[in-house]
């Protein structure tokens, strides 16, 4: 359920010299086309049925809002993306790490995973209550359950990972009197490097979902702290802020850790 | 092989279950944690008998909403995964977006739904509804169009209608691809009704897990915790038996 870019190719016989924007707009017409429709019709509804903007605020007016205090706004971005990455990159880290060792000695495996599955086989969600009366409603707990909630993604992913190479690579390389080391660190990680990625990438909407969520239930500032704070208030256009800055700040993080994976994984 | 495995997973799972229950009864005891921060399971346990009948309400409250908008959300996914593949417009005009839908948290959306459809229980099942909808669409569609050419054109040749093509032939073949989905979806459904709880409701898990934290009561909060997670456990596990009976010829574990 990866969320893949679709292999998109421009159309056959497409003009030469047309520039970087008549190509892009030649290869993204359709969806440009959908965002343009669907605005029109927002706009046009708000317009015809005149509903008033606390039901449904236009999205002109949702961007005129969000520029008129940059400085909260900015701010609440801030902690939430601060929550995300760094529960995130110490959860990646965290869960390549007992990937490494699971592989190198299956019997750790076979002690410590059940564990693990079992403690996040109850939605990470609900231990959000929890998380905040033991560490209390700043970014801590946020922090402690993305790291738990990514820390698992990556490690099943990378355990499968680790374990997809050929086995006559392996046996290949061991004839050459390549030790378990070097078997791992020149065939099973860059082997597993797509794997890991992918779970990577799921793992970015996971960090995201959770500081949120999780900040709706109570924090000192964040997105989702926000989100509450308009909805307890009825705040239709705060709340369409928040929602959409989440939204945005989740696209980037997660392009960027796609262009990465690209990189790094190129094959 | 695989069944034996899958055998042996279990009993390490329940075993391991099993461990972390005895352990967690055990060190409270014997660390003398506080029971403010952590109460022996026994307490928590006995909480959960004698609060039994509104518990039991909470979790029905929850799985209707979360089941009730799976269903929702995988009728609406297959049609507009079907709608996809007959258009190639349509797909090019809104697939990447649905796409992109799974690289955002779209539960925050929530926020709004509730604002627009209040407290009750229907605000939870939208929420559910479209958390589950697009990753069923597209795996839908990617299971449609798994179908070869060939296999088309030999049912047409024969003279069948598009629509006992769609039928007969592509959503029986997209099946498999389509319960991945529903698996993903229930998970989705469930988490998605809990985060609607918390907006305002008057009944469900979310409701407990938020009270409980409000009124500082662990035992209760903990009993939460466990009964969502075997409310969890028990809708994957009802999906994977209905995955088994509808699509079984794919042997997956």
């Amino acid at each position: 359920m990866s969320a893949r870019p679709l292999p998109r190719s421009l159309p056959e016989g497409a003009p030469n010299g047309i520039g970087r924007v008549g190509r892009l707009l030649l290869l993204y017409w359709p969806p440009i086309l959908a965002a343009v429709l669907l605005i029109a019709v927002w706009e046009l509804a708000v317009w015809w049925f005149q509903l008033p903007n606390f039901v449904l605020p236009t999205p002109r007016e949702i961007i005129l809002v969000s520029l008129e205090d940059p400085r909260t706004l900015l701010q609440d971005t801030a902690t939430t993306v601060g929550e995300a990455v760094s529960g995130y990159i110490a959860g990646s880290l965290f869960g390549l790490l007992l990937a490494i060792l699971f592989v190198t000695w299956p019997s750790v495996e076979r002690c410590l995973l059940p564990f693990y599955v079992t403690i996040n086989s109850v939605p990470m969600i609900a231990y959000g209550p929890l998380a905040i009366i033991w560490f209390g409603v700043g970014p801590a707990s946020k922090v402690v359950l993305i790291f738990l909630a990514v820390s698992y993604t990556v490690l099943i992913n990378a355990v499968a990972g680790l374990r997809s190479c050929d086995p006559v690579a392996i046996d290949l390389l061991r004839s050459f009197g390549a030790s378990n080391r070097t078997i791992l660190v020149k065939l099973r990680m860059p082997a597993s490097l797509p794997w890991i990625f992918s779970g990577l990438r799921v793992a970015v909407v996971h960090a995201m979902i959770l500081a949120v969520v999780l900040e709706m239930l109570g924090a000192n500032s964040g997105l989702g702290w926000s989100i509450y704070k308009a909805t307890q208030m009825m705040s239709f256009v705060e709340a369409w802020v928040a929602v959409g800055a989440s939204v945005v700040v989740s696209l980037i993080i997660y392009t960027i850790v796609t262009r990465i994976g690209k990189r790094v994984a190129w094959w | 092989m695989s069944r034996r495995s899958s055998i042996g997973r279990f009993t390490a799972q329940l075993f391991a279950l099993l461990a972390i229950f005895v352990a967690w009864e055990w060190s409270v005891w014997l660390f003398e944690i506080s029971h403010d921060k952590l109460p022996p399971l026994s307490v928590v346990l006995s909480t959960m008998w004698f609060d039994r009948a509104p518990l039991a309400a909470a979790v029905g409250t929850t799985l209707l909403e979360a089941v009730l908008g799976l269903m929702a959300g995988t009728a609406t996914g297959v049609v507009s995964g079907i709608a996809f593949s007959r258009s190639r417009l349509l797909e090019r005009m809104f697939l990447p977006y649905f796409v992109a839908s799974q690289a955002i948290p779209i539960i925050a959306f929530g926020a709004i739904i509730i604002m627009w459809f209040g407290n009750g229980i229907a605000s939870k099942v939208i929420i559910a509804l479209y958390l589950s909808f697009f990753p069923v669409a597209v795996n839908t569609l990617r299971g449609i169009r798994s179908v070869g050419e060939g296999e088309i054109g030999l049912l047409r040749s024969f003279g069948a209608s598009p629509t006992a093509i769609l039928f007969k032939l592509q959503l029986p073949a997209a099946l498999p691809s389509i319960m991945t989905a529903v698996r993903l979806g229930a998970s989705l459904a469930l988490v998605g009704a809990i985060v609607g709880e918390w907006f305002g409701a008057s009944q469900g898990l979310g409701v407990v897990l938020l009270m409980a934290m409000f009124d500082y009561r662990i035992p209760q909060l903990w009993a939460g915790i466990l009964l969502t997670g075997l409310t969890g456990v028990s809708l994957y596990a009802a999906i994977v038996f209905l995955h088994k009976r509808i699509a079984w010829w794919q042997v997956e574990a």
